[in-house]
Formats: structure tokens, C-alpha cells, sequence
């Protein structure tokens, strides 16, 4: 399987805007274009904030909820948000980084202007002489010529918006995964018990291994359903099943055994390396139990979700056919 | 959704209410799972609930174990059934069935007497309370008890033989036969997921055996079949006198028609009348496999 990683232009721009600003006591602000759907992206963009800035995690707030401040972003959807949100945050954070290194600089009366982020210090890569980061925000705000550590950035990923022809190099970054999985099928019921689904994923760098398992699993019961139960029913125009009484999501008494292994890349696109991970492990599941089913009855499904019913028709079928032909 | 709402706490009180509405309408609501989707659904104007839940009274809400068998409140929940461990030994079928009922949350609240008086086609401890013989108990307003059996409780779909005046109080399950050595007692449903299902299908069976492997009692039920849940009378009685493990392919397939005699499923939109009986056809040949 091949798909988007991350940057899919599938509308004019992917891009993602961000401002950050730190206060006089060194406490951190972003302010981003990107949502939070329970993805874990304010977790994925506060690490990325502690690890560039040296400031604990719990001086850092992700304001993400009011489309009054918030810059430009697309929404949470083609896997996009740790990759775009991600560079983004990492842009802005290099401008203020420049301001604040010269400050740093010019209070530790030093020429050079390399310096690490670490413990709430700004430390002389040279000298290792360092400065406390919320000094120097104050030092920029109240001494001349004053100025706030704030800094915006607007990332656009470099891919191009498909032509007429649907064609062309849509992406940023793209994922790749394969999947291979084990069903039991009751002959009498027509019920396809899903047992285990090995998932080999390339995921670029790891940013956070609790959050990627969790959009690994998530996304496969997705998948999972996709393929059995989830099925929006009409009749006449009209939706039969419009509730989740009828409309069969899985829960979690499905969940099938799943074995991760994740291929660990460094996409040169992403934020230290990392892609998009959260549609991937849905998109082959589905197919890979349809063929799992084939290869245990020896009969052919091509239309999801596959059913009970569907499956006993097909069996039906098949025997039919087998009866004939004796 | 917009009611009155009574709230009795003991029996004396319960049957109050219910003396004193019976020319308004009204509605009972036990752990209300279903009652308040209903409400929700099809709102009800000038509509009073009496709320059981409430109610002190154990031989309302509690469980008896006698010579006779066990009787249950109709208050009882599915959770207190699931964790009863002589509920499970001796009657396995209701074990299971309340089991399976939707999820651990709505077990909580969810009892024996409201699935019973739901009288849903699918219901699950309905469909192994008759496959368990039982007899349900009434109150009236009177203070009159009236028994009646299970299989003539359910009239048509959400229908029962209750009469207004009266309120369901308990339900005897009777006891396994002296002569019993095994019992073979399950509940099958299907749905097409694990849990916050609806039964597609289900069947019930509470087989009881002697020493020498004949079987001696009979109980076989089906759910989501019919405009009630059925007791499949005759192929119940094709059973007794058979040996349990000798119940040959042909024998199997002569129960399993029998038991489908009993079905006249519907197509909606969770399966096709085709799929139902196909699949009560083969679960209930699978009891002997």
C-alpha cells in the first residue's frame, strides 16, 4: 500500500501557520492553525517545543480551539497534521530562536551565536557560559529597543496541486504498509472472526511510540469495520440506518490481535524526520481480509462489508455450483 | 420527551400508583435501556412513568433458591445474573444470555422483568427463560398473585398477557430433573459484532441428561424469528429418549427442521428472512457437534 504521508495537496494549500510566543516567565505558547481529534497532535507539538527550547513540557500551552486567533490550516484529515503542523511549529520556532540568541548573546557578551535549549538555560555551545531563557525574554521586552518574543510562520509543503488530469506530485511525504492477516470463518454463521493482523508500517522517525500504537490500533479496527460491518443502508434516498444501533462500529470486544513493526525511516520532508502514520493502517485491511476469506472458502468477495449473509450466500453458491457440475 | 414520573419505594406503594392511573396512561421503567430510546423515538403525550427502581422489597429485586428452583425478582439485573455462580451451574442458558446482552455498562441497570415485558422478538434472557420453562409471577392491584407460563406470556411483538392492573413480580425457573447427570445449556447468538448487539438470531437450549447419556428434559427456544420468541415445542420432544452423543446427521437435520418450523422470520435491515433461517437451521444442528 502506498499513501499520503503528510503535505497532500488536495486543496490549493497544505499549509499550516503558527505563532509562539514565550513570556517573561519563560513560559511557552502555540499557537496553532492545526486541531486536536484525540490524535495527540498538542502532545506531538509541545515535545517538539520542550525538545528545541529546553523548557518542561508543563510551561508549554497548545492553543488550538479559536478559529478567531488561529492562522490558516486545512483541517485534520490525510494524514497531515505532525507533518505540516510539525514544520510549521519548527519554522516559527527558529525565528524566535534567532531573536533570542542574539539577546542571549549580547548578555553573555559574547560574539558567536551557536546555542543549545536545555533546562530552562540558553548555554554558549562555545563557552558554556548560559543564561536563564526567561531572562532573556525580559531582558528583549524591557531594555531597548523593546520587543516581545513572538514569532509566526506559515510552512507550505513543496507539493503541487494535481492537474486537470488528477495527476502529478500531490504529497510531501508518503507512507507505505503492508499488512497480513489471519481469519476464522464459522461456515454456519458466515461470521469472519479476525484473529491477528501483522502490520508492517513505514512511519519515518517516531516522535512518540504510545501515540503511534495508538493510531496504529485505532486505525486498523477502522479498517476492520470497513470491511465487515460498516455500511450506511438506503432505501429510496433514504439513510436506513442513520444511529449507531444500526450503524455497526466496532467497539472494543473486536479488536483483533495486532502485531506492530514498525519500519522507522527519515523522511527528509518531516519534523526530525517523521511522517504521517494515522490513515495508513486502515487503507490495506480491508482488502486483506477479503482475500484472507477467499483463500479460506475458495470463493470470491468483492463487496464490503462482507457479511454474514454475504458470506453464506456465497457458500450457498458454491455448493450449488459444485452440485451442478457433478 | 416530556413525562410525569412516580417514584414508589415500597410494594404497597407500587401498587398505589397503579390502582390510581388505571384510567391514565402509564408506563413502567425498570432500568429504562429501552424505554427512554422508545420515549426518545416516539414521544408520548400526558404520559406517566412509575419508576420500579425504587422500590424495597427483595422479593422484587432479589434471587430464592429453593427445592422448586430459583426464583428471581423481576427487578433483577442482567449483572447479578451474570455473576451468579449457581445460576451459571445449573442454568447455564440464562448465564449466557444475559452475557451477551448489550455491554457491561447497560447490564447494570437492565433486568429480568423489563426484558421480559419489552417483549422484544430479540430478546435474550426471554428467549432462555423460555427455553428454561419458566413461570412468571403477577401482582395485581388486588393483591391477587396470578402464574402463568412463560410461552403464554409474550402475546405478539411488545405485547404480553399483563393486564393493566397488574405488575410482573417475579420469575420461577424450576429445577433440573433429580435424574439429571450432564446438562447441555447455551445460548447462541448472532450479530455481527462481540458486544451492544442486537440478536440477528439466537437460539436457547437447556438439554438435560441422565447416567446413561438419554436425554430426559428438553428446552429449545428461538429468538428474532418470530413476532415473539418461540418454544420450539416438537423438536423438543423429538429429543427425549435419544442418546446425546449418538444423535446421528439425519437425526440432526430432522431437529433442526423442526426447530425451524417454528420461525417465521422478516427481512430487515440487519439480515434477510433467507440469512435467519439458513443460520437457525445450522446453530441448531450445532448443538450436537
Amino acid at each position: 500500500m502506498l499513501h499520503v504521508g503528510g503535505g497532500a495537496k488536495i486543496y490549493r494549500s497544505d499549509g499550516c501557520g503558527t505563532t509562539l510566543k514565550i513570556d517573561p516567565y519563560g513560559y511557552c505558547t502555540i499557537i496553532t492553525g492545526s486541531n486536536e481529534i484525540g490524535q495527540g497532535s498538542e502532545t506531538v507539538l509541545a515535545m517538539m517545543a520542550s525538545e528545541e527550547l529546553g523548557i518542561d513540557l508543563k510551561r508549554i500551552k497548545v492553543i488550538n480551539t479559536d478559529t478567531d486567533i488561529k492562522p490558516w490550516d486545512v483541517g485534520v484529515h490525510a494524514s497531515r497534521t505532525s507533518f505540516v503542523a510539525g514544520n510549521s511549529l519548527l519554522g516559527a520556532i527558529k525565528i524566535l530562536k534567532e531573536k533570542l540568541n542574539k539577546k542571549a548573546g549580547e548578555l553573555l557578551k559574547t560574539a558567536h551565536s551557536e546555542f543549545e535549549y536545555d533546562g530552562g538555560e540558553i548555554i554558549s555551545n562555545k563557552t558554556k557560559e548560559h543564561i536563564a531563557l526567561d531572562k532573556v525574554v525580559r531582558e528583549m521586552h524591557f531594555s531597548e529597543p523593546n520587543e516581545l518574543a513572538i514569532a509566526s510562520f506559515f510552512y507550505e509543503p513543496t507539493s503541487k496541486f494535481q492537474d486537470k488530469e488528477f495527476k502529478g506530485n500531490v504529497s510531501g511525504s508518503y507512507a507505505f504498509a503492508a499488512q497480513a492477516i489471519e481469519v476464522e470463518v464459522d461456515t454456519y454463521t458466515g461470521n469472519v472472526r479476525v484473529l491477528d493482523i501483522y502490520v508492517a508500517q513505514d512511519v519515518g522517525k517516531v516522535l512518540n511510540p504510545l501515540l503511534l500504537g495508538g493510531q496504529i490500533e485505532g486505525g486498523i479496527l477502522q479498517g476492520v469495520g470497513y470491511a465487515l460491518t460498516e455500511e450506511l443502508l438506503m432505501h429510496e434516498g433514504k439513510i436506513l440506518n442513520s444511529n449507531f444501533h444500526n450503524y455497526k462500529m466496532l467497539t472494543a470486544a473486536d479488536i483483533p490481535n495486532i502485531h506492530f513493526f514498525p519500519i522507522e525511516t527519515n523522511d527528509k520532508e518531516g519534523p526530525y524526520g517523521a511522517k504521517g502514520v494515522g490513515e495508513a493502517p486502515l487503507i490495506p485491511t480491508a482488502a486483506a481480509i477479503a482475500n484472507a476469506v477467499c483463500n479460506a472458502l475458495d470463493i470470491e468477495v468483492i463487496d464490503l462489508p462482507i457479511t454474514p449473509e454475504k458470506v453464506l450466500r456465497a457458500i450457498a453458491e458454491k455448493k450449488k455450483l459444485k452440485k451442478e457440475i457433478v | 420527551m416530556n413525562f410525569e414520573i412516580i417514584n414508589p419505594g415500597t410494594t404497597k406503594e407500587l401498587l398505589g400508583a397503579v390502582n390510581k392511573l388505571q384510567k391514565e396512561k402509564f408506563r413502567f421503567g425498570a432500568g429504562c435501556t429501552d424505554l427512554l430510546m422508545e420515549l426518545k423515538k416516539k414521544p408520548e403525550d400526558g404520559l406517566t412513568i412509575i419508576n420500579l427502581s425504587q422500590v424495597k422489597d427483595s422479593s422484587f429485586s432479589g434471587i430464592k433458591k429453593s427445592a422448586k428452583g430459583m426464583r428471581l425478582g423481576a427487578m433483577f439485573t442482567a449483572h447479578k445474573i451474570v455473576v451468579n455462580e449457581e445460576i451459571k451451574n445449573a442454568f447455564n442458558v440464562l448465564h449466557e444470555s444475559a452475557h451477551n446482552l448489550a455491554s457491561t455498562q447497560i447490564r447494570q441497570v437492565a433486568t429480568v422483568g423489563g426484558n421480559l415485558c419489552t417483549a422484544s422478538p430479540s430478546g435474550d434472557i426471554a428467549c432462555a427463560l423460555v427455553a428454561l420453562d419458566a413461570t412468571c409471577e403477577m401482582l395485581s392491584t388486588t393483591g391477587k398473585r396470578r402464574e402463568i407460563n412463560i410461552k403464554e406470556f409474550f402475546i405478539g411483538v411488545r405485547t404480553t398477557a399483563i393486564g393493566k392492573n397488574e405488575v410482573l413480580y417475579g420469575i420461577a425457573v424450576p429445577a433440573n430433573e433429580k435424574k439429571t447427570k450432564t446438562i447441555h445449556s447455551n445460548f447462541i447468538k448472532i450479530g455481527t459484532r462481540r458486544s451492544m448487539e442486537c440478536s440477528v438470531v439466537s437460539l436457547a437450549y437447556h438439554i438435560q441428561v441422565n447416567e446413561e447419556g438419554v436425554i430426559i428434559k428438553a428446552g429449545v427456544s428461538i429468538g428474532a424469528s418470530a413476532p415473539t420468541v418461540r418454544f420450539a415445542e416438537e423438536a423438543c420432544d423429538f429429543l427425549i429418549g435419544k442418546k446425546f452423543k449418538a444423535i446421528s446427521q439425519k437425526e440432526k437435520e430432522e431437529f433442526a427442521e423442526k426447530v425451524l418450523s417454528y420461525a417465521s422470520p422478516i427481512t430487515d435491515i440487519r439480515a434477510t428472512s433467507w440469512y435467519r433461517k439458513e443460520v437457525l437451521f445450522n446453530i441448531s444442528k450445532s448443538i450436537f457437534e
